[in-house]
């Protein structure tokens, strides 16, 4: 499915299909790429895999790489696993680690983005971590069940251009669809899990 | 860096009911400014509710004789520390309560050794002290909470991953529609805080929580 198709079938269900123009093609678009934002951000799902050049013990990712959300698995270029630990857990295996110099065996994740690694060495390490899409697009064929989650955007969008006021004369713009207020958690939950759970 | 706070703007707008960017500069009952003021008092709430910010701080030079320090600026908690003497050795700090250090040493302001303990509540807001008081040069590093600087107009990045650049919209929306006026929105407003409350909590479970 491609992203133009996605923002068809949306303005399809919005009743506005072939011209849309109360809900502008941009604005389902920002839609699509919010909700894929946060379904990135809640199952992690989107995996990828960069090269670290380790220097220092501590650095912090996202300026190396800005994408970075969590870490999923560190290896060295050899294949040997770098095993995540707490601070706490390094001190206890070794009281003078933050100066430890040699090969790295282990890491520490801290924070939206800092990782210290132990013991410090100049090597490439094997980064596979979760990220994200900044201006995302969607895939151009997938068997996922992407109706799904048109059909979140659709109510989401809905709940949010509800809350449209005209700001000079506080009218709703579209009294008719306040409605959606009261089911809309409870339908956003519902398709969000269907999409988890179909892919 | 990776969040630029200036596509928030851009993604309020028109769910403000204003029809260009330039018709929100132009209005009278919400400025760009007091978006970016929401966006302020968010990112901060984050910073001090969540472990997002967290950063290695190794600036504080110890000196003989001086047990207080001034922490690094905008710094929330610390989370671990540690000395760094010129031959490589390292020692651990702990963190210890003024009661403890009371319990521990009745003499602890004038005990002269080398550090092993870190108080941040024996001194004033904003330092630590050392315990016993340092008797040679080290460097004082730590892992700790610090919250970004002020999100202001014009204002450049966050060190943050930009899919939460949602959650800082829902903050921008929540403070426009809670801020008293002709287009003021109770229920909308509960709404979209109940959003970022939502964010929050993935922060929180993604990253921990603050201190």
């Amino acid at each position: 499915m491609t992203l133009g198709q996605m923002k068809a079938l949306v303005s399809q269900r919005l009743n506005e299909a072939g011209n849309p123009v109360f809900y502008p093609a941009s604005e389902i678009q920002n839609a699509l790429n919010e909700s894929q934002r946060l379904w990135c951000l809640l199952t992690l799902c989107l995996e990828k895999t960069a090269t670290w050049n380790t220097a220092p013990t501590w650095t912090h990712l996202l300026p190396l790489i800005p994408d970075y959300l969590a870490p999923l698995r560190l290896t060295t270029q050899t294949g040997m696993k770098v095993r995540p630990a707490r601070i706490s857990e390094l001190f206890a295996l070794d009281s003078q680690w933050p100066a430890s110099v040699g090969p790295t065996y282990r890491y520490v994740a801290l924070g939206a983005d800092l990782v210290g690694i132990y013991p410090t060495w100049p090597q490439p390490l094997q980064l596979q971590y979760a990220g994200s899409r900044i201006r995302p697009r969607f895939p151009r064929s997938s068997t996922n069940n992407w109706s799904s989650l048109v059909a979140t955007v659709c109510e989401w969008w809905k709940e949010g251009r509800s809350s449209r006021r005209c700001c000079r004369c506080s009218t709703n713009s579209s009294a008719s669809r306040t409605n959606t207020r009261s089911t809309f958690a409870r339908e956003t939950k519902a398709n969000f899990t269907t999409v988890c759970l179909s892919n | 860096m990776a969040l630029d706070v200036s596509a928030c703007i851009l993604d309020v707008w028109y769910r403000l009911g204003f029809s260009s960017a330039d018709d929100l500069a132009n209005e009278t009952w919400l400025t760009v400014a007091e978006l970016y003021q929401f966006l302020d008092d968010a990112v901060k709430a984050l910073g001090r509710s969540t472990g997002v910010f967290l950063t290695y701080d190794a600036t504080i030079a110890v000196t003989p004789g001086l047990p207080t320090y001034a922490l690094p600026a905008r710094h929330v908690f610390t989370e671990s520390a540690w000395l760094l003497y010129a031959d490589g050795h390292v020692q651990l700090l702990r963190l210890t309560g003024v009661g403890q250090l009371f319990a521990l040493d009745a003499n602890w302001p004038t005990t002269l050794g080398d550090p092993t303990r870190l108080s941040l509540d024996a001194q004033d807001v904003e330092t630590c002290i050392l315990y016993p008081v340092p008797l040679q040069n080290a460097t004082l590093a730590q892992v700790c909470e610090t919250y970004p600087a002020d999100v202001a107009l014009g204002g450049a990045a966050l060190a943050l991953n930009p899919v939460l650049q949602d959650m800082l919209t829902y903050a921008a929306l929540a403070g426009a529609r809670s801020k008293e006026s002709d287009s003021r929105d109770g229920d909308m407003a509960k709404h979209f805080a109940a959003r970022v409350a939502m964010y929050q909590a993935i922060v929180e479970s993604l990253w921990g929580s603050g201190n």
